[in-house]
């Protein structure tokens, strides 16, 4: 299955940069997925909970169908204003725009995360030095600021659902990279730990199943 | 015979089991901690002197306090590898403990231990504030005219503890922070509850200080020299802890290992490598963190070896928990909700006891300094 990474999904990055999770994903599912719940490989919906309770419609890989309480699973917990649901027979319908959308949300996540991190460590010191101009933290944002280019140029370069997977592990080790450098403030529930955790949860719901490759 | 820790290891991996049957529960509410782990393991406390603990486990002969640190980081992986968050929300003395036991006066160890001895208690250790972490020298909670004043944040235990160790400046310079020793119950002291994405059984907290009355008595190590006072101890404690700390990211990764290997039993060739290397590096980890254990059992003012145990065990915690939930399918997050907890909980380990990169700074020093042992030329 090839999903396009189409460059005319670029501004949900800018809006996921500029107002984070919610924002970017309500644009990206009024723009293509109005009134049905956008479903993962397997049957699993993370969207912002006023989407959830809107649409009467979900996703299936033959079109969507009405929604009937007695499939749908609630999972628990919301994270940055997102809730999870399992729903039996849902999925994504091929060559849909969403998977490629959420990987452009999550870029954006990242950025956002990352600039973040570093405003709250241009206020921070350590013995009068502000910590963001300690080497070893310039080291870390290196590593981080080099997986947002990474994926970026993925982005530009590389239509197809493997670019996409690389995508999303890149990502990954930026909002990994991100909670180091917030200290202890990223391990709380809400504020960027809850924004990396929701991204996490996007791409673990997400992600379009990796072609199994012969003899591996 | 059986090896003693071998057999120890054994014990407590048997020990371990009640935790993994309350391991989600107490994720999902952890309030349920107090109910639930209340005497469900043979040792009431964690670090107790033998003198306040007539009771304590007996393996091969040999009663078990978990006073040493290569007794706590045997025991304490095999807890953790049901549930790490449950251990550190265990009653006892913890960190506090190593303060107390380094630098109280003998009316401080009474008033201590005996508070913990009369019923299971929680207790804490207070040092970092919400403008310094990495840099505690820079701590803004004082001990000015007898009275303590500041807040400290992301203590362990800190909202249900009954007394702990606060670290606070008395006066300018690095022998100027004192550990001063607080019941919770004084006026003007407020411990609150932090919510957090793992570990959340150890109630991290905020503590809020406003006047608390204070005084000599309290200061832990008032009657030693100014340099074997407050941050003496603290360097001493962290020394000792931070192989505790590696224990738990160790014991955190071998549950996500062998959850995969239990649960994902069709691998690709590809996979199985993946696991293969892992094996290896959890054997590795292992026996860095005895070694560390060791080395601060036998010389608590050397931690080179507690920070290259720390780094290396907190890195595989983290790397084997997030390629876990990637052997499994999709929202596999949600579909296994272990590994998304022992995800969660591995993320803690960076930050206790100090970051990946305070380690590095100590143990390239350690390194210099030759404390690292040498290969001798011929
Ligand atoms: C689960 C948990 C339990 C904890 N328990 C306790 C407790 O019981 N008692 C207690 O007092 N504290 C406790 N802490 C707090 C912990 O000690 C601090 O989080 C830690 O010291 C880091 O401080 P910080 O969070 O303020 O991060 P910061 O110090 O702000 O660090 C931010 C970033 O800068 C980097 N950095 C900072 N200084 C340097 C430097 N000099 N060189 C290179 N890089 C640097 C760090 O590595 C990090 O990446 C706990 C934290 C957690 C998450």
């Amino acid at each position: 299955m090839s999903t396009a990474l189409s460059v005319d999904q670029q501004h949900y990055r800018a809006v996921a940069f500029a107002h984070g999770a919610a924002a970017a994903l309500t644009l990206l599912h009024a723009e293509t997925s109005a009134g049905v719940l956008p479903a993962g490989p397997g049957g699993h919906v993370f969207v912002p909970e006023h989407i959830e309770s809107a649409c009467d419609r979900y996703e299936t890989p033959d079109g969507p169908r009405a929604r009937d309480g007695a499939r749908e699973e609630p999972l628990g917990g919301v994270s940055a204003g997102l809730v999870a649901l399992r729903i039996r027979g849902a999925g994504p319908t091929h060559g849909g725009a969403w998977p490629s959308g959420v990987a452009w949300v999550r870029l954006g996540l990242a950025e956002r995360l990352l600039g973040q991190a570093t405003e709250h460590l241009r206020h921070r010191t350590v013995q009068q030095t502000a910590t963001l101009n300690l080497p070893l933290v310039r080291a870390m944002l290196a590593d981080a600021a080099g997986g947002i280019a990474e994926a970026a140029a993925l982005f530009a370069a590389a239509p197809g659902s493997p670019a996409l997977h690389r995508i999303h592990r890149s990502l990954d080790e930026v909002g990994r990279l991100c909670l180091h450098l917030f200290g202890a403030v990223g391990f709380l529930a809400t504020g960027p730990g809850g924004d990396v955790r929701a991204s996490e949860l996007l791409a673990d719901a997400y992600t379009p199943e990796r072609p199994e490759r012969e003899g591996s | 015979m059986m090896d003693f820790l071998d057999e120890l290891r054994a014990f407590a991996r048997e020990s371990a089991d009640v935790l993994r049957r309350t391991t989600l529960d107490i994720d999902r509410d952890p309030s349920l901690v107090d109910g639930v782990l209340g005497g469900a393991l043979p040792w009431r406390h964690v670090g107790m002197p033998a003198e306040y603990y007539p009771d304590p486990p007996v393996v091969q002969g040999r009663p078990v306090y978990l006073d040493s640190c290569v007794e706590q980081v045997t025991v304490l992986e095999e807890l953790a590898r049901a549930d790490a968050g449950a251990v550190l929300a265990l009653p006892g003395p913890a960190m506090s403990g190593f303060v107390v036991a380094e630098i109280a006066d003998q009316r401080q160890r009474e008033r201590y231990y005996g508070m913990l001895a009369e019923r299971p208690t929680w207790t804490f250790f207070g040092m970092t504030e919400p403008s310094h972490g990495s840099d505690p020298a820079g701590m803004a909670t004082n001990v000015t005219g007898g009275l303590l004043n500041g807040v400290k944040r992301f203590v362990g235990n800190g909202a249900r503890a009954r007394i702990g160790v606060v670290f606070a400046r008395r006066s300018a310079g690095p022998l100027g922070i004192a550990a001063v020793l607080v019941e919770t119950d004084r006026p003007g002291f407020a411990g609150v509850p932090l919510e957090t994405l793992g570990l959340r059984a150890l109630a991290l907290s905020e503590l809020r200080m406003r006047d608390v009355p204070v005084e000599v008595g309290d200061l832990l190590g008032h009657h030693r020299s100014a340099t074997r006072q407050g941050m003496w101890a603290a360097v001493r404690t962290f020394n000792r802890y931070r192989p505790v700390v590696a224990c738990l990211a160790l014991g955190v990764a071998q549950a996500a290992f062998d959850y995969v290997v239990d649960n994902r039993r069709l691998m690709r060739v590809a996979q199985r490598h993946v696991l293969d290397g892992f094996a290896e590096r959890l054997h590795g980890a292992r026996a860095l963190v005895l070694a560390a254990a060791r080395s601060a059992d036998d010389d608590p003012g050397d931690g080179t070896l507690a920070s290259a145990a720390k780094i290396r065990a907190t890195a595989l915690a983290e790397e084997i928990t997030t390629a876990a939930v990637r052997f499994f399918g999709p929202g596999a997050r949600w579909e296994h909700p272990l590994l998304d907890k022992w995800l969660r909980d591995a993320r803690a380990f960076e930050f206790m006891e100090g970051t990946s990169n305070i380690q590095r700074l100590n143990l390239a020093q350690g390194y210099l300094n030759g404390r690292l042992g040498h290969a001798q030329a011929a």
